[in-house]
């Protein structure tokens, strides 16, 4: 019972960082249809900046935040300025951006890696002053219990964000008919670095909550990249719910698959879980009917 | 009322790839009067309308300007900015969205003037489309296509515009639907707006505006005064397709865009 | 005449210098490829990173056939390299004594297609990048797996050096002779593919899913034999790679080589024949022997990935070739002086082409299409509402009214394009609405669309002669791998394409890649398309529209021998005078249904209905 308690805790735990991912896709696509490839790599990064601040400068808590926001919405808006932004202004050709993106996702990873050096993997220091809180028999983590509040918190803000603001009800419009949506006075350029600097915001959140998890291993950027995109797959597109569940979904049977099946082969769970959800409903859980699939 | 603004456009270029559907257009529409475009299918006149707006640019330089401000090589926001809004066809709106929100959407350009202003606005459309106040809270996507049309005209109306272009705002729909959109153009131009509309009937647009251009092949091809042209048998003569130009020559087309699949699902 | 003739002269000339060029070129590559190892070196460890090489340009080749050809972004093929690879050290391993290269090989071949088809089974419900990163995800579960699995050797892999009676008998410089070979094959096969039937299927398909519909092509199929092939390839490379290096392990085949090797093909050009190997060897060369800045591989891949995808889509071998230095200057003929020898021959053409139509009109002279009751909504709105229609075998039915009125929704729902709501379509007994699409342009049913579709990177002859191959009979294999049959009909194919192209006009243009082609003479080529295909009935949507006069002249005769060919012809029109002057019958449709049908001269007579759709009177005068 401990154990499938703790799988539970674990799974909706990861869950939430596969979620962030995805919610960070979904800003993007929203808005521009493209799929930024980078979005697992810009929270690498951001854990990257965790590391510094606080293992190899010592720095004050209080400070990373501030840094790792900074650093990767700086990243995210350069990202949009050389690998996206000739794909809307239409001066590359259009199917471009997925090389494009991919390209910089290889880049940025490189580099981080690069810059973290040959060291082996080392915890970031508690961001939380406790591990873990006593529930009767078992122990909630922490670092999970943050992730699964941070990002429905971030899921609300961003709904009410395209509910009650200008900016999000623009972009809602723009992914729905880009043509009507510029007659009614949207500039799509400039909406599309919006997208990407609230994309990184979002990296970055999931980088503060990543970061006790993943401690420093800076490789794993393709790794939950692919995972968060998964995510988004099967909770269906232009859905910040469809985020969230298929977040949890793949977290929960990873962990599931890991304690009834084997303990090795968890990653498998997550290709099945998108082969039976693509076969039964391509579009997703949450998707809307029409297929975005390109 | 304010004063009187003029769009004019003067000798415009536009086309898809090697084809050029617009071959040097030049036209004028000024505040308080309603022109119409016609010609035959393909005459280029979706093309015009959508140039003007800021989509699907011409290549070659075109002169476009209102009021003095030069939009030759303005992006569509751009161009509403300037007080131009256009309306295309196919009485496209947010689906998603309901009627209120769809309104509200189209406030976006003024939407630094405040919440207060918005309701204003959205009050005056609701005035001039009273079954869109019925409907406010209903998802677009389930209203008949009279009132998707209502709804997107109201749109373009709440960004202010000085200028307003339609695009066969009343083609495929009822009776009852069209009469109402007339009279609600009419009553916008009476108001000090400028309406520049591209209508498929001819008599109906003789009869509903003010001024008229023909358009044909590309290029204007009759402009005059609507009451004077009803009496001209070589406008029917060109819409219908039988003026004393050569057949073959007649048949050529440059543009059609019209593509019903895509406005139908 | 005598301006066009010096100018094909001056073209000639010009192709020949560079076919001349293509193929020294071409000849000594080939041997300096050879003459490598005794160039650079053959020391051992040297020749081991050679073959490494060649295995893997294998399978770029695949990806190249995969996502170049065919659009189907199976990126994640490390995956299948990885499946290929094991298989092949699992025989070396267990069956050591009887286990060489072939055999490695041809089971890495078996393994490495049945992955494939495994990987592009999603292919069916999601397209494009989507299907990439799906298939990234898969490579990235490969290695993971096999690290933890003891079958295949764990983390460690299969060390085949360690096996004894495992004792390559290929070695040093036969081997590499060997596997140069093998890939120069493949190369050559990936060329011989895409310029085949298949090939051009690929090519359709590519360009769009709709477009490859209408030409009887059934997308799923397709998609799937392009991953298929390409799958095999890379299993071929698995099995090489196994023998060559003596060890299969999960490192060798991570995420990250599934991006090398897509860098490669992008380097080198997605689209071009040649081009994964041009990339493939620039890239991987690279990659294995100037290991000084192997630490900065991933910034470096990374950025070029992304300098290519904005300044260089098609890769580097279709930029070269595009070079003005060997091109000759495209003909700007104009259609006009180009159709005065064209005039002469349309009629001898088509007395070719009525007399197999006539034929073929003796056995079903009597089917006709008809259309009953139709029925389609779109949302609340009823598109086409109850439509009945009779189409028989050479005759011209127009279908006019204004917009809104259904009538490309009917084109679209007698094509299949669009499911019925509720009604029937029949040609004679047979029921078409409950056959797909494709298969109904197998049947016989012909369209063309409002934009035409046309393959934008095939020259206007290639985007014509499927359409005559559809109804050849011949296998892909001997179209592919040019054996007699498959000669023979290529060469008929090409033969009636042309016959077509000058029908309508455009044979002057055959060689020219049809996305280059002005608006009315693409709708030429599509014309020319779907009168080789010799269809039993054809669906014309607005075909008229941005034509020059002389165009819609030969539009006219073209309609017009079509039907006395023995084709029914719907054609969808706001040429209003036009359908009057070539139409037997004529339908009015308006709002989603029948207002008017009957003889053009009838309809002439019927000025109400004539001017009340045209809009010349206003039906709001006589309404309350």
């Amino acid at each position: 019972m401990v154990l499938f308690l703790n799988a539970l805790i674990a799974g909706i735990g990861i869950g939430a960082v596969y979620a962030f991912i995805a919610l960070g896709y979904s800003v993007v696509h929203r808005s521009t249809g493209i799929i930024n490839i980078a979005q697992g790599d810009l929270m690498v990064a951001g854990v990257l900046v965790a590391y510094f601040c606080l293992v190899k400068w010592h720095r004050n808590m209080a400070l990373v935040p501030l840094a790792i926001l900074v650093v990767v919405i700086i990243l995210s808006l350069v990202e949009e300025r050389i690998a996206v932004r000739p794909f809307i202004t239409g001066r590359a050709r259009s199917t471009g951006w997925f090389v494009s993106t991919l390209g910089f996702s290889f880049a940025l990873q490189n580099v981080c890696v690069n810059v973290y050096g040959q060291h082996p993997v080392v915890a970031i220091p508690g961001l939380f002053r406790t591990a873990s809180i006593k529930l009767g028999d078992t122990s909630i983590s922490t670092k999970f219990l943050a992730a699964f509040v941070a990002v429905l918190l971030t899921a609300a803000v961003l709904e009410l964000f395209y509910q009650r603001t200008w900016l999000g009800m623009a972009m809602q419009g723009l992914a729905e008919d880009r043509e009507i949506a510029a007659l009614r006075g949207v500039n799509p350029a400039q909406l599309s670095q919006i997208a990407f600097a609230i994309a990184g915001v979002v990296a970055a959140l999931a980088a503060f909550v990543v970061a006790p998890i993943i401690s420093s291993d800076i490789s794993v950027g393709t790794f939950y990249g692919l995972k968060g995109f998964i995510a988004l797959a099967v909770g269906g597109f232009g859905s910040i719910r469809g985020c969230l569940v298929g977040g949890f979904l793949l977290g929960l049977s990873e962990q599931m698959f890991d304690l009834y099946i084997s303990s090795e082969f968890e990653i498998v769970a997550g290709l099945i879980i998108v082969l039976l959800v693509l076969t039964i409903r391509p579009s997703g859980l949450f998707g809307a009917r029409t297929v975005r699939t390109v | 009322m304010s004063d009187r603004l003029t769009l004019r456009v003067n000798d415009l270029h536009a086309g898809y790839g090697s084809m050029e559907a617009v071959a040097g257009v030049s036209l004028e529409v000024s505040s308080g009067e309603i022109v119409s475009l016609i010609g035959r299918n393909g005459a280029g006149k979706t093309t015009t309308l959508m140039s003007i707006a800021g989509i699907r640019r011409g290549r070659d330089s075109c002169d476009i300007s209102v009021g003095g401000i030069t939009l030759s090589h303005a992006s569509a926001a751009q161009v509403v900015a300037a007080g131009i809004a256009h309306v295309p066809e196919g009485h496209r709106i947010f689906r998603s969205l309901t009627v209120r929100e769809n309104l509200q959407f189209g406030a976006y350009p003024q939407r630094r003037l405040g919440r207060k202003a918005v309701a204003a606005s959205m009050e005056r459309v609701f005035s001039l489309f009273p079954i869109l106040g019925k409907y406010a809270s209903r998802n677009a996507g389930f209203l008949s296509g009279g009132e998707q049309q209502m709804t997107a005209i109201g749109q373009a109306l709440m960004a202010s515009p000085r200028i307003l272009m339609l695009d066969e705002p009343t083609s495929g729909l009822s009776l009852v639907v069209i009469k109402k959109i007339l009279a609600v153009l009419e009553q916008l131009r009476d108001d000090g707006l400028g309406v520049l509309v591209v209508e498929q009937n001819v008599a109906r647009a003789l009869t509903h505006s003010d001024r008229v251009y023909v358009m044909e092949r590309g290029r204007i091809a009759m402009r005059g005064v609507s009451s004077e042209m009803v009496k001209d048998e070589r406008v029917f003569d060109i819409v219908r397709g039988t003026a004393e130009l050569p057949t073959s020559a007649l048949m050529g087309n440059a543009d059609s865009d019209s593509d019903e699949t895509s406005r139908s699902s | 005449m005598t301006a066009v003739g010096s100018e094909r002269r001056g073209a000639l000339r010009q192709i020949t210098l560079r076919r001349y060029l293509q193929f020294a070129g071409i000849t000594t590559l080939t041997a300096l490829a050879y003459a490598v190892p005794t160039v650079f070196g053959s020391n051992d460890f040297r020749m081991v990173s050679y073959n490494q090489v060649l295995a893997l340009l294998l399978v770029v080749i695949g990806l190249g056939i995969a996502v170049g050809h065919a659009g189907q972004y199976i990126i994640g093929i490390s995956a299948i390299f990885a499946a290929g690879a094991y298989s092949a050290a699992l025989v070396a391993e267990h069956f050591p004594t009887h286990t060489g290269l072939l055999l490695m090989c041809a089971v890495g071949a078996a393994s490495g297609g049945a992955a494939g088809l495994v990987m592009g089974s999603p292919s069916l419900r999601v397209a494009g990048f989507y299907l990439g990163l799906v298939s990234l995800f898969a490579a990235l579960v490969v290695p993971a797996v096999a690290e933890k699995w003891d079958f295949v050797g764990g983390s460690l892999g299969i060390p085949l050096f360690t096996v004894l009676d495992f004792a390559p008998a290929l070695t040093g410089y036969k081997l590499y002779v060997i596997c140069l070979t093998t890939v120069l094959v493949a190369a050559v096969f990936s060329w011989a593919l895409m310029h085949s039937r298949v090939g051009q299927q690929f090519a359709a398909l590519n360009s769009s899913e709709q477009l490859a519909t209408s030409m009887g092509i059934t997308v799923y199929r397709t998609k799937l034999l392009a991953i298929f092939i390409a799958s095999v390839l890379a299993g071929v490379g698995g099995g090489m790679y196994a023998y060559t290096q003596q060890l299969m392990a999960p490192a060798s085949s991570s995420p990250q080589l599934s991006i090398y090797l897509f860098v490669a093909l992008i380097v080198g050009g997605a689209s071009a024949s040649f081009g994964p190997l041009v990339g493939g060897t620039l890239v991987l060369a690279f990659n294995q022997f100037f290991t000084a800045w192997s630490s900065y591989n991933g910034l470096i891949f990374g950025g070029l990935l992304i300098v290519f995808a904005v300044f260089l889509p098609d890769g580097v071998v279709l930029q070269l070739s595009r070079l003005r230095f060997w091109n000759r200057t495209p003909c700007h003929v104009d259609s006009a002086s180009a159709t005065e020898p064209a005039a002469s021959t349309p009629t001898e053409s088509f007395r070719t082409a009525s007399a197999h139509s006539a034929i073929e009109r003796r056995d079903d002279s009597h089917a006709t299409l008809r259309v009953l009751s139709a029925r389609r909504s779109f949302g609340g709105v009823r598109a086409v509402d109850g439509v009945d229609l009779e189409l028989p075998r050479g005759s011209i039915h127009g279908l006019i009214g204004s917009n809104g009125s259904g009538k490309t929704t009917l084109l679209n729902l007698i094509s299949g394009f669009y499911p019925l709501d509720d009604g029937q379509v029949m040609v004679g007994d047979a029921r078409l609405d409950r056959i797909s699409p494709s298969a109904r342009a197998r049947f016989g049913i012909a369209r063309t669309f409002q934009t035409p579709k046309l393959i934008v990177d095939a020259t206007a002859l290639a985007n014509v002669v499927p359409m005559v191959e559809m109804r050849l009979r011949c296998t892909a294999w001997e179209s592919v791998l040019r054996l007699p049959r498959g000669v023979r009909t290529h060469r008929q194919a090409l033969t009636e394409a042309r016959r077509a192209l000058k029908a309508l006009g455009v044979e002057h243009i055959q060689d020219m890649p049809a996305g280059t082609l002005p608006h009315g003479t693409q709708r030429m080529v599509e014309l020319a398309r779907v009168l080789a295909a010799r269809p039993k009935f054809v669906l014309v949507d607005e075909p008229a529209a941005g034509l020059s006069p002389r165009e819609l002249d030969l539009l006219i005769a073209a309609l017009k021998r079509l039907a006395a060919a023995g084709t029914g012809v719907l054609l969808i029109e706001h040429n209003v005078p036009m359908v009057l002057e070539i139409a037997d019958t004529v339908t009015v449709m308006h709002q989603g249904s029948c207002l008017f049908r009957g003889t053009p001269n009838e309809l002439r007579s019927d000025t109400q209905v004539a001017d009340a759709f045209l809009g010349l009177s206003d039906p709001l005068d006589t309404a309350s």
